[in-house]
């Protein structure tokens, strides 16, 4: 026992290195993120958001039909960049990529979706500006070197899910990268016919819960068998059905696709998990 | 909630040093001890809603971190990371014998992992035997059974020396 005794002061001789205190500051402020996300008040410092727009184009049967045959999709919805710039100085990395949709058949809902990204994007680059400026204060106060400064980096850009003649889906990416990243998902599915969000229950029929948890569980079971790296956390802290306010977008076969943020079934280096209900 | 999150979070400042090492010792790369640790840390932050009584934060918050450490050893089980151990000196001045403590010290770190980890628990950062149990969600008879297995094969390690 008199050996251990020994050992165990070199254990207890390993220090946890001064980067320990920035990774518990970033991760406790993660939470801080989480909890306002939920309450869709306001971007925070999160390292990584990325918003979904589904819009589902109800043209009337007519029309439809017409555009159905001839891929001229482009020109009744779309979505492009709208602004592009960049920004770097020592303190930040800031690259935006905007995206703006139009024609997407109702006015209304294409205002408040482009007024919602603009929003989402203002409030982001704000954060990254003031943030890193405090950041930066804080490693120089503690004894950091200015120029071993890895200044916070910043990228806002979009990528379209899918295009057709009844959705059309895109994602909104706004990644934040210093110590970690780490990515938190607000999506949206807005039906332009009735005005209000696709629901799963929708897609799915009433049964949608049931059919979702099914497809979920079973996709992780043949990922698993088919490769022994994918690890899914279990019991308690795995997957457990799908929540409330599941996160989903609609593919380019029209179908349903859950999305889980990274961290949440599974180990970080798994990242994102995306499971696409058939 | 808040109050929750501030608690947590002044107990993880006060013993990072504990996670770091205990994360270390299944990582033996310093970068990758802070992987784990902020994994850990993540996900418990995340899940700290489900902890009902905030009295087991000890046992529910090592049980992730040893959770994360094990997941790493298996994610990584074809990448062996060989780093030199720095010590610091003033620390080991109060060994009696600095060449056979850090023998010891890395015949510990070469038990099999379950082994490794409930020897840690028990004699570097002096814990329970149920405190363990908890934590590695065995019963304390497998616990024992651990330690017991670990102890036998230090002695075995140190006597090959």
């Amino acid at each position: 026992m008199k050996e251990l005794e020994e050992a165990k002061k070199i254990y207890k001789s390993v220090k946890s290195p001064p980067k320990m205190q920035k990774i518990i500051d970033s991760s406790f402020k993660n939470a801080k993120f989480k909890k306002w996300n939920l309450k869709k008040i306001t971007l925070s410092t999160a390292a990584s958001i990325c918003i979904l727009f589904v819009a589902l184009l109800n043209c009337n049967s007519a029309f439809a039909k017409s555009v159905s045959t001839i891929p001229v999709i482009s020109d009744l919805a779309n979505v492009f960049t709208f602004k592009q710039y960049s920004e770097e100085d020592s303190t930040k990395h800031m690259r935006v990529e905007q995206p703006k949709v139009e024609n997407i058949g109702n006015a209304e809902l294409e205002k408040q979706i482009n007024k919602e990204i603009n929003q989402k994007v203002e409030a982001a680059t704000k954060e990254v500006q003031k943030e890193a400026e405090e950041n930066k204060k804080a490693y120089i106060q503690t004894g950091g070197n200015p120029n071993d400064y890895v200044p916070m980096a910043i990228d806002v850009n979009y990528e379209i899910k899918s295009k057709n003649e009844k959705v059309l889906s895109f994602v909104l990416n706004t990644t934040w990268t210093q110590a970690n990243a780490f990515t938190e998902q607000t999506f949206y599915n807005i039906d332009l016919k009735t005005g209000k969000e696709i629901t799963l229950s929708d897609k799915l029929g009433k049964d949608y819960k049931k059919v979702a948890d099914e497809s979920v569980k079973k996709q992780i079971e043949e990922r698993k068998a088919q490769d022994k790296d994918q690890i899914f956390f279990e019991d308690d802290a795995g997957f457990q059905g799908i929540t409330e306010n599941q996160k989903f977008y609609i593919n380019n076969n029209g179908n349903v696709v859950i999305v889980f943020a990274k961290y949440e079934i599974a180990p970080g280096y798994m990242g994102m998990q995306e499971f696409e209900i058939k | 909630m808040q109050e929750k999150l501030e608690v947590f979070k002044k107990y993880v400042e006060e013993n990072q040093d504990a996670f770091y090492r205990l994360a270390f010792s299944y990582t033996k790369n310093y970068d990758a001890a802070l992987d784990v640790v902020q994994e850990a840390l993540l996900k418990s932050i995340d899940k700290l809603s489900t902890l009902k009584n905030i009295d087991y934060l000890k046992t529910w918050f090592y049980r992730i971190l040893v959770n994360e450490g094990l997941n790493y050893l298996r994610k990584n089980k074809r990448l062996v990371l060989v780093e030199d151990f720095e010590f610091e000196k003033s620390e080991l001045s109060s060994c009696d014998n600095i060449a056979e403590s850090i023998d010891m010290y890395s015949a510990v770190q070469a038990l099999e992992p379950k082994i490794r980890t409930v020897i840690i628990l028990r004699f570097f950062e002096d814990m329970k035997l149920k405190e363990i149990s908890k934590i590695t969600k065995t019963n304390v008879s497998t616990v024992k059974s651990r330690l017991y297995k670990g102890l036998e094969l230090l002695k075995i390690s140190i006597d090959e020396e």
